[in-house]
């Protein structure tokens, strides 16, 4: 399991709010990648409507992935490939760790892969005395810093050109240099020695077909075409939901994907991987393995509320225009999976009550909607999450929440229903305000409990006549 | 030739030079042309690496180039020993500056290469050289992946399996924007490709 830092969401929030050059990037991010992706739907031929039906398309395959999954298996496994099934993340490293051995594998070069980072993959296999390099640049930059993903296709967004130039100076031992092109030519330098002598190569999967029983993976770098065609071995990771019935839903979905990922019209190389070479081909992995994981998968599928977000194909469009995640980052989410798509995946995965802070945090506003290329409703479940968090859900091991949250809730209800009582209220709180209101007119600090609410912004105080008021004085005259 | 057209345009904004050319003598001397201007990446040794394929054999650009004295290699596997000449084809994918395919379509809404694995065509041709060259007749030009995936199932030697085990789709060279966002091309696969589109 990748490590689960979801309860440090606030204080990580303010430190990421505070960090000026973190503000420069999530901003830079935003106005270049999310304008472009919603530039991109006005210009498809068929309109921005096409995003429904590739939810449409989507949806099918989540209502149906029980027979689309042994399909897929068992094409894979007459175009040679291995297909396991993995119940949870400790069962897709064991397997992985064991093919490794099997394989008598040194050396493993991988492409970017969320899956990969959810259920730990790097750690194990390095511990296990194996060299892991990442191949994608982003991700490479942030395995020689130590840190993690800050973005889900963009991962080291949150480093400057010069972080990554000292850096590379520091690991890689070139001479300092602050020029994209050079440092990425450092890092095409690095990591082709590393291709060319991997045993292994470990990619994910962007949308299987079950029909041909082929994954596809998509890349602009080509990292993942060499990583899945040099090596000896190959094994794909998959999240159970990453599939479709025919190769025809994939017209639909690789146009959008690409347009929400990076406001393309079509992502650099999608290759269709079935299994290892076939017999009297020029070359590719003398075996291909792939790994279907659920880790909590089968729980989401099975919540009416919470199934559609098994829709999601990982573009990191909806990071790219919300604007919780342009002030706090990534990094702030505590989990592999930032941003919208985050703040409902993340507590489905490890928690709801464990991750609270991640749906609570979200604003509502339903940018992220509009940006999703299977038009997700992430909103309707940011709700569902807080409905649930409030109730209680056994199905998800969570309590009942808040008891003095409910019965100052239960409180209110009663006092707003009472018309006196609410009047008096009222002007107690009238009186109340009176001697917090600044010279300014604006309340800059309420007590507790209510202390939270002026922490990062000032409130207005009530005003002085009530609408009722009002209204009675203009009946008179 | 509205595809073509169609192609040119949407290939110029991807730094895909598309190049139409007229008959076998004037692909292979403009083929040539390149290899001989552009300089190897890792070496100073220049050599080339070639799908063995009609398009291409029709080039033949080995006599070409060898006054030029730049070796072109063009590998081939058979059954009986794939790994063993998989071995020799890769020392000389690796040490080959320019890897020279054909494709089996080329979608124009998109510029898209589609290329499947095969006896001959070995994958790593169009990735591990610092410079991909694709030769394609115009006739393999198709308007989008809508009509590719109903050709891929129309195919009537394709068996079952229409894919193979490898298919792939290249729209212009290898490129990242993972540094602050800069455009940078050549980030693992080729830096540059080219297109050449033979006109009957």
């Amino acid at each position: 399991m990748a490590e689960i830092r979801t309860e440090h969401y606030k204080s990580e929030a303010r430190k990421a709010i505070k960090d000026r050059t973190l503000q420069g990037a999530l901003a830079d991010v935003q106005d270049r990648l999310g304008k472009g992706t919603a530039k991109a739907y006005r210009e498809l031929p068929e309109g921005p409507g096409l995003r429904l039906k590739a939810h449409e398309i989507r949806m099918q395959a989540v209502e149906n992935l029980d027979i689309l999954l042994e399909t897929l298996a068992e094409n894979v496994r007459e175009n040679g490939g291995k297909v396991i099934f993995a119940e949870d993340a400790a069962a897709a490293v064991t397997e992985c760790l064991e093919i490794a051995r099997r394989h008598e594998v040194r050396t493993v070069v991988k492409g970017k892969s969320m899956v990969t980072e959810e259920i730990g993959l790097n750690e194990a296999l390095t511990a296990a005395g194996m060299e892991v390099t990442e191949t994608d640049l982003g991700e490479y930059i942030i395995q020689l810093a130590g840190e993690s993903p800050s973005h889900i296709i963009a991962p080291a967004i949150h480093k400057t050109r010069q972080q990554v130039g000292r850096l590379f100076a520091e690991k890689l031992g070139i001479p300092y240099t602050e020029d994209p092109p050079t440092l990425t030519q450092a890092a095409r330098k690095a990591l082709r020695e590393k291709f060319l002598a991997a045993d292994m190569g470990i990619s994910g999967c962007n949308l299987a077909c079950a029909e041909t029983g082929h994954i596809t993976t998509v890349s602009n770098e080509g990292n993942i075409r060499m990583a899945t065609t040099l090596p000896r071995v190959h094994v794909a990771f998959m999240g159970m939901e990453r599939v479709v019935a025919r190769l025809e839903d994939h017209d639909i979905l690789f146009r959008l994907l690409a347009r929400g990922a990076a406001a393309q019209h079509m992502a650099g190389y999608i290759s269709y991987i079935g299994g290892p070479r076939q017999p009297g081909h020029a070359d590719g992995p003398d075996a291909f393995y792939l790994i279907i994981i659920d880790n909590g998968r089968s729980r989401i599928l099975a919540d009416e509320d919470f199934r559609e977000m098994l829709c999601c194909i990982r573009c990191a469009a909806c990071l790219n225009v919300c604007p919780v995640y342009g002030k706090i980052g990534g990094h702030s989410y505590g989990y592999p999976y930032s941003g919208p798509v985050g703040a409902v995946v993340t507590p489905l995965l490890v928690g709801i009550d464990r991750a609270k802070h991640l749906f609570m945090g979200e604003t509502l506003c339903g940018a992220c909607k509009d940006a999703c290329p299977v038009d997700i409703d992430i909103p309707r479940m940011l709700l569902a999450l807080r409905a649930r968090l409030v109730e209680g859900d056994r199905r998800w091991n969570t309590p009942p929440g808040n008891l003095v949250e409910k019965s100052a809730y239960t409180a209110w209800s009663l006092a707003i229903r009472n018309r006196s009582l609410y009047d008096g209220l009222r002007w107690l709180s009238a009186q109340a305000q009176q001697l917090m209101t600044a010279r300014d007119g604006m309340i800059h600090r309420l007590p507790f409990p209510f202390s939270g609410w002026t922490r990062s912004r000032d409130m207005k105080p009530l005003a002085r006549k009530t609408f009722m008021q009002h209204w009675k004085e203009m009946q008179k005259e | 030739m509205l595809l073509l057209e169609k192609l040119i345009q949407q290939a110029a904004p991807l730094n895909l030079p598309v190049i139409p050319v007229s008959g076998a003598a004037a692909a292979a001397a403009a083929v040539s042309r390149l290899v001989r201007e552009k300089n190897p990446e890792w070496g100073d040794t220049k050599s080339v690496v070639a799908w063995q394929h009609p398009l291409i054999e029709e080039l033949n650009l080995p006599d070409e180039l060898a006054e030029h004295h730049i070796p072109v290699h063009m590998p081939e596997a058979t059954p009986q020993t794939a790994v063993s000449i998989s071995g020799q084809m890769r020392t000389q994918v690796v040490e080959s500056f320019i890897g020279i395919t054909a494709a089996d379509y080329c979608l124009a809404e998109t510029a898209t290469l589609v290329i499947r694995s095969g006896p001959d065509q070995a994958r790593a041709i169009s990735l591990v050289p610092s410079i991909h060259v694709a030769v394609i007749a115009l006739d393999q030009i198709i308007a989008d992946l809508t009509e590719l995936y109903a050709l891929l199932k129309q195919e009537p030697n394709s068996g079952p399996n229409h894919l193979t085990n490898c298919m792939t789709f290249i729209t212009g060279p290898s490129k990242t924007a993972d540094i602050e966002l800069n455009m940078v091309h050549g980030a693992h696969g080729p830096r540059e490709l080219h297109l050449f589109v033979l006109i009957p």
